[in-house]
């Protein structure tokens, strides 16, 4: 488990799906440098950790949703659910993502955090424009390109009533 | 017998639109079972058997002699009807009717394994109620005191790629591709005149490694189910057919058949897919009883007039636009007409002059006329010194479209003429083959020399990928007709349909192909195929409602392997 110091903001490199307290006893930001904390430290650790938490959680739901094609359930995971849209052509997310190279970034009033999420992501895209080929191919399931890449997920999410939404949420190629 | 061809082919003939009454009336005759012009087999007389079928009925039947039974269906009532059966080894299979109803039941049982399938069919169980239906069960002929087998007949892909030959006891001959895991093609020898190839909507179900039933309905066409058990070591054949032809007489017979296997084509899916599911992408599954995934060209196309087309065309007219999915794998633009001048001279008596101003632009005039026109035009060097190049011919009264070939090392051109419009509909393609030669400066044209049709390619198959996720295969079925199978997404073969077809030879290895989307989408597509290159170029030339389309084609080739056919097409003595 390495861990990102920043100055400004912690930073976890997460690895997708560990329990709580695995990151709390070998990776808590700053842990190392303090070995000796006070009990408001470790109060401002665990809730560090509970966030890290619950944005983890928040982000499983997200890939979850997108691989059953849940389009109201994704939205409800947004701040602004109307804005809670993604690229049409990402049909699903490797269920082993997000993995271990992910980078989640809370700020200090733990009321942002930012995030860097690698997986595979598994696009489909309409052939198009329309010809008599790829018509006879849609009535049979086909017409699309399906690829399976790796990708970037960058997110923003904001605390919302205590609970953390997605702000934005934007994919790019690995 | 001199070869009967029909009045109208078959996706010409209007089939008429039967009612459940009249389709009622005439299988009232079909009570005492089916015909057969072999002796039927008594291998169930005077024997009961209780079929039990996986999400189906349990079909209980008593066998009164090789001509009569009766069939409870589940804990009904038992119906007595006439029905015929013929065996093949150790296999069965019998066919009969319900009584006083539009339904039916083809069922295959292998006697060594007691495993069994059974097709229920039906009339009027489609708007177009000629059309049969049917819904493949598997299950097992129960054995008192034996538990159920776990095994089970089911549908494969382990006969996809072969082709049959084959002569029923009736005279009938066809010849039969099994192209895809849903489709087969077919041609009619002798009940159409084997001009032509056409495609149905097809089950494949294997018995064993060595068996297997195939069945098909001519969908969209007269609605005739064919159902057969063949052994493809042997090509033998026993089965029936139901349905109504183009007088809507009934048709309901067991035949028994022989063949020659006519050869194998390759596979495209991946190995160890043996085909237990049919892929189908993002379709939904048919969830209704007897639902498929079945092409249905006439309603997903517009059928259109002439003045409705030439008011679309006037709205809209495109010409090479950039980005067709199917140039995807096209050539790079040839700019060697770029600044010449030549006359093509046809050996129809017309001759065109050219002026190419660069690579997208010329001018041309026939000859005798004074002005020129210009038209935006694109072209291919397919192989060297060969060149494809079609442009539309504006204000020509029915749309015209050339799409031509000109082989400057021997200064012979053809010229695939396409118009819009025929009798059957207004946006259907119609086309001339015309042969000539170039006159150039510094080219001297042959004078009895030309391009020649060819059946070479007849009985080929060749993949064709458009672009990434779009790849069709072409089978060359007849030397008038030419069939295209649409990929499943393992490469399985899916949905086909079928067009007239011509084949012209311009080099060794290097042929001018056309086909008709006949009533269809109209499309009249013109490809040069390269098997040196593996690739070809074209031109596709169609109208509709979104208006007039010349489109370029360009795609890379795989050989899938070919069927050893021209013998059944070539003109005998009678």
């Amino acid at each position: 488990m390495a861990t990102k110091t920043v100055s400004t903001r912690r930073s976890f490199i997460s690895v997708a799906g560990m329990a709580l307290s695995a990151p709390l006893a070998a990776g808590v930001a700053g842990a190392a440098a303090s070995p000796v904390a006070g009990g408001d430290d470790l109060k401002a650790r665990l809730a560090m950790l509970e966030d890290l938490d619950a944005i983890r959680t928040l982000t499983q739901a997200f890939a979850r949703h997108v691989n059953a094609g849940a389009h109201d359930e994704i939205a409800a995971l947004f701040a602004d659910p109307s804005g809670g849209h993604i690229d049409p052509s990402i049909h699903g997310i490797d269920a082993n993502g997000f993995g271990e190279h992910d980078v989640i970034d809370i700020a200090p009033d733990r009321q942002t955090a930012t995030a860097r999420l690698y997986c595979t992501v598994h696009t489909e895209t309409a052939i198009g424009p329309s010809c008599p080929l790829v018509d006879m191919a849609r009535q049979q399931g086909g017409g699309v390109v399906r690829l399976a890449e790796p990708g970037v997920f960058e997110n923003l999410y904001v605390k919302r009533d205590g609970m953390w939404k997605i702000q934005r949420s934007t994919h790019r190629p690995a | 017998m001199p070869t009967r061809y029909p009045k109208e082919q078959m996706h010409r003939i209007k089939y008429t639109k039967l009612t459940p009454e009249q389709i009622g009336g005439k299988l009232s005759a079909a009570a005492s079972g089916p015909t057969s012009a072999s002796p039927l087999s008594d291998v169930f007389a005077g024997k009961s058997l209780k079929i039990v079928l996986d999400n189906g009925p349990a079909l209980t039947y008593r066998f009164a002699d090789r001509n009569r039974l009766s069939l409870a269906e589940g804990d009904t009532a038992p119906v007595q009807a006439g029905y015929g059966a013929l065996t093949l080894d150790r296999l069965a299979i019998f066919t009969h009717l319900v009584p006083r109803t539009e339904r039916g039941y083809t069922v295959v049982v292998d006697q060594d394994t007691n495993l069994a399938t059974a097709l229920e069919v039906w009339f009027s169980g489609y708007e177009d109620n000629r059309e049969v239906q049917r819904q493949v069960y598997f299950g097992y002929v129960e054995q008192a005191g034996t538990a159920a087998p776990a095994a089970r007949h089911g549908i494969t892909n382990r006969i996809e790629g072969k082709g049959f030959y084959w002569k029923q006891d009736t005279g009938v001959e066809t010849i039969e591709y099994y192209m895809s895991v849903m489709y087969s093609n077919f041609v009619e020898l002798t009940r159409f005149g084997g001009e032509l190839s056409f495609c149905a909507p097809s089950d494949y179900i294997k018995i064993n490694d060595d068996k297997y039933i195939y069945s098909r309905v001519e969908a969209e066409f007269s609605g005739t189910m064919t159902t057969y058990l063949l052994d493809p070591n042997r090509a033998e054949q026993i089965g029936m057919r139901l349905g109504f032809d183009d007088t809507d007489t009934l048709e309901y017979y067991m035949f028994r058949g022989r063949g020659e296997w006519v050869g194998q084509i390759a596979q495209f899916e991946p190995f160890g897919d043996v085909g237990t599911r049919i892929v189908r992408g993002n379709a939904p599954a048919p969830a209704a009883k007897g639902a498929r995934a079945v092409y249905r060209p006439l309603k997903t196309n517009a059928i259109m007039t002439r003045p409705q087309v030439d008011a679309a065309i006037a709205k809209r007219t495109t010409v090479f636009a950039e980005g067709s999915a199917m140039a995807g794998n096209k050539g790079p633009v040839s700019s060697f007409l770029a600044a010449k001048e030549l006359t093509l001279r046809y050996d129809n008596g017309q001759a065109y002059s050219y002026r190419f101003d660069d690579v997208q632009k010329l001018h041309w005039r026939r000859e005798g006329d004074l002005a020129w026109r210009e038209e935006k035009y694109e072209s291919w060097e397919s192989a060297p010194g060969v060149i494809m190049f079609g442009h539309l011919l504006s204000g020509a009264p029915d749309h015209d479209a050339f799409s031509i070939v000109v082989d400057f090392d021997h200064a012979l051109v053809t010229c695939l003429h396409g118009t819009m419009g025929t009798p059957y509909m207004g946006n259907e393609s119609a086309v001339k083959t015309v042969f000539g030669v170039v006159e150039m400066k510094g080219l001297t044209p042959p004078t009895y020399r030309r391009h020649q049709f060819t059946d070479e390619l007849v009985g080929r198959a060749m993949t064709w990928n458009y672009r990434q996720g779009l790849t069709s295969m072409h089978l060359y079925s007849t030397p008038h007709s030419l069939s295209w199978i649409i990929f499943l997404e393992n490469g399985a073969g899916g949905m086909e349909w079928s067009g007239p077809a011509s084949y012209v030879k311009i080099r060794d290895e290097l042929y001018l192909a056309y086909w008709l989307e006949e009533a269809c989408n109209g499309t009249l597509g013109t490809i040069l195929i390269n098997m040196r290159t593996m690739r070809n170029c074209g031109i596709d030339y169609g109208a509709g409602p979104n208006g007039l389309r010349l489109s370029v084609v360009g795609a890379h080739a795989r050989h899938a392997g070919r069927f050893n056919v021209l013998k059944y097409f070539t003109s005998k003595a009678v």
